[in-house]
């Protein structure tokens, strides 16, 4: 049993969603933790703020490139509630955190992040050379800064192609008129510059993984893609034992020199029947939950390592487990959005206690 | 010799799973039957000849289609007629 209060972010379960319900959910299930989840958020309206088996406790908290304003939050939220742990969720958090570390050292609380150069290495503009260099496959891309290029790149790359923002967001394109309009949202979301990429057409799978301080892989669960939205997000999967994803996983790991929580991204190309690396999250997957039921409780391990536990290689997973993603409707009074967007803080349960009905009559 | 992957569930109504690839597959009643037999480790004669039994067809004909049948099974790697199968580790 493990007693520590862990903030987590990530709560927001939409169309695209985030990883920290999945988180929570794998803590609370695992029976060996004790304490509170506090949970926090950049929106109002993240889902995950207002299902009441989840956070304790959710903070609004300014977005973490303001970083003078994160910790000043964090300090103010430290004084209320003792923060143990903080595990980050969302990819652009981990552009700016790692630094931030002795700060958060400094009100006490432990974290397990990737230095800023492991981080910087996995973004998408980065992680191409990187595979090349290191002889991992990885499909052709190129960066552009002008739709005017999307044509002549698309004449070098085929069709149909990936465009990828730099930080998030990946769509798939059959046409240069599909190609523009992707590369204009995604322009006006993540900036400049878009990624166009090689397509590789076969079946997508994922690796999460977690890596102790020493860059030693504690544990790692590989998942196949069953179901994928037209964003190409998992809805759901099953677990794989194929020990040639996973000695990929790894290797590949090692050569990062990885620290934390982090997911693997792979298509296995139908005509070579050869992987290929997609993307290195900075984070676990959005199907993190899967893990704790297939025999690897990840976040739980995570936690534990972070509390500065040193944990050996977890029991080998269960191959065969499935997950499918649905969405439900959370009921629950207006004083709750009315709480945090006056106060920037909610305790729904006890709003939930004190209120009877959330409507008039 | 004819190997039947460690890596594959097979339930009674013909759904297949490979625990290494993630994939699935349907078979009918008689591909069922075939691979549960081969499972069990029953030869290729005496399957043949339990299919003929069953469904009073000729002997030629369903040592035609259980060779087709072998050969589909072979190519998804869930059997190998070498007694070789690629990372047949679960």
């Amino acid at each position: 049993m493990i007693r520590c209060n862990v903030a987590v972010t990530g709560l927001n379960a939409a169309d695209d969603p985030a990883p920290g319900i999945a988180v929570i959910r794998s803590i609370r299930d695992s029976g060996q933790w004790e304490g509170k989840i506090i949970g926090l958020a950049y929106d109002a309206l993240d889902t995950g703020i207002y299902d009441d088996s989840l956070a304790d406790e959710v903070y609004l908290i300014p977005y973490p490139f303001d970083s003078v304003g994160l910790l000043e939050r964090l300090k103010q939220i430290s004084r209320k509630t003792k923060i143990d742990v903080l595990m980050p969720l969302l990819d652009m958090e981990l552009l700016n955190l790692p630094g931030l570390v002795p700060w958060l050292e400094e009100l006490g609380i432990n974290s397990l992040l990737p230095t800023m150069s492991r981080v910087r290495l996995q973004l998408k503009l980065n992680l191409a050379e990187f595979c090349l260099k290191s002889d991992i496959r990885y499909p052709k891309q190129i960066a552009i800064n002008s739709p005017t290029m999307i044509a002549i790149t698309i004449k070098t790359l085929g069709l149909p192609v990936v465009v990828k923002g730099i930080i998030h967001g990946a769509h798939l394109a059959s046409t240069v008129e599909e190609a523009s309009a992707h590369f204009n949202a995604i322009q006006k979301r993540w900036g400049l510059p878009v990624i166009l990429q090689e397509y590789i057409e076969g079946e997508e799978y994922n690796t999460d993984c977690l890596t102790d301080r020493n860059g030693e892989i504690v544990g790692a669960v590989s998942m196949r893609k069953l179901g994928i939205t037209d964003r190409g997000k998992a809805w759901s999967g099953v677990t794989v034992k194929d020990e040639g994803l996973l000695k990929l996983s790894e290797d590949i790991l090692h050569k990062v020199n990885w620290v934390g929580p982090v997911e693997l991204e792979f298509v296995k190309q139908r005509r070579s029947d050869s992987y290929y690396l997609l993307e290195i999250n900075p984070r676990f997957g959005t199907w993190i939950f899967l893990t704790a039921h297939a025999g690897q409780n990840l976040p739980l391990a995570a936690i534990r390592v972070a509390m500065g536990e040193k944990l050996g290689r977890l029991p080998p997973y269960q191959a065969g487990v499935m997950f499918v993603r649905h969405s439900r409707d959370v009921i629950c009074p207006v004083d709750c959005l009315a709480s945090l967007t006056m106060s920037g803080e909610l305790a729904l349960n006890e709003i939930k206690k004190g209120v009877k009905e959330p409507c008039l009559t | 010799m004819l190997t039947v992957s460690k890596n594959i569930y097979v339930n009674d109504n013909g759904f297949v799973f490979n625990f290494y690839t993630g994939l699935t597959y349907g078979l009918n009643q008689t591909g069922t039957f075939i691979l549960k037999r081969l499972q069990e480790r029953a030869p290729v004669p005496e399957i043949a000849r339990g299919l003929e039994d069953a469904y009073g067809i000729g002997r030629k004909t369903v040592a035609s289609d259980v060779d087709e049948f072998l050969q589909q099974l072979a190519s998804l790697n869930l059997i190998s007629r070498d007694g070789v199968l690629p990372n047949d580790s679960v």
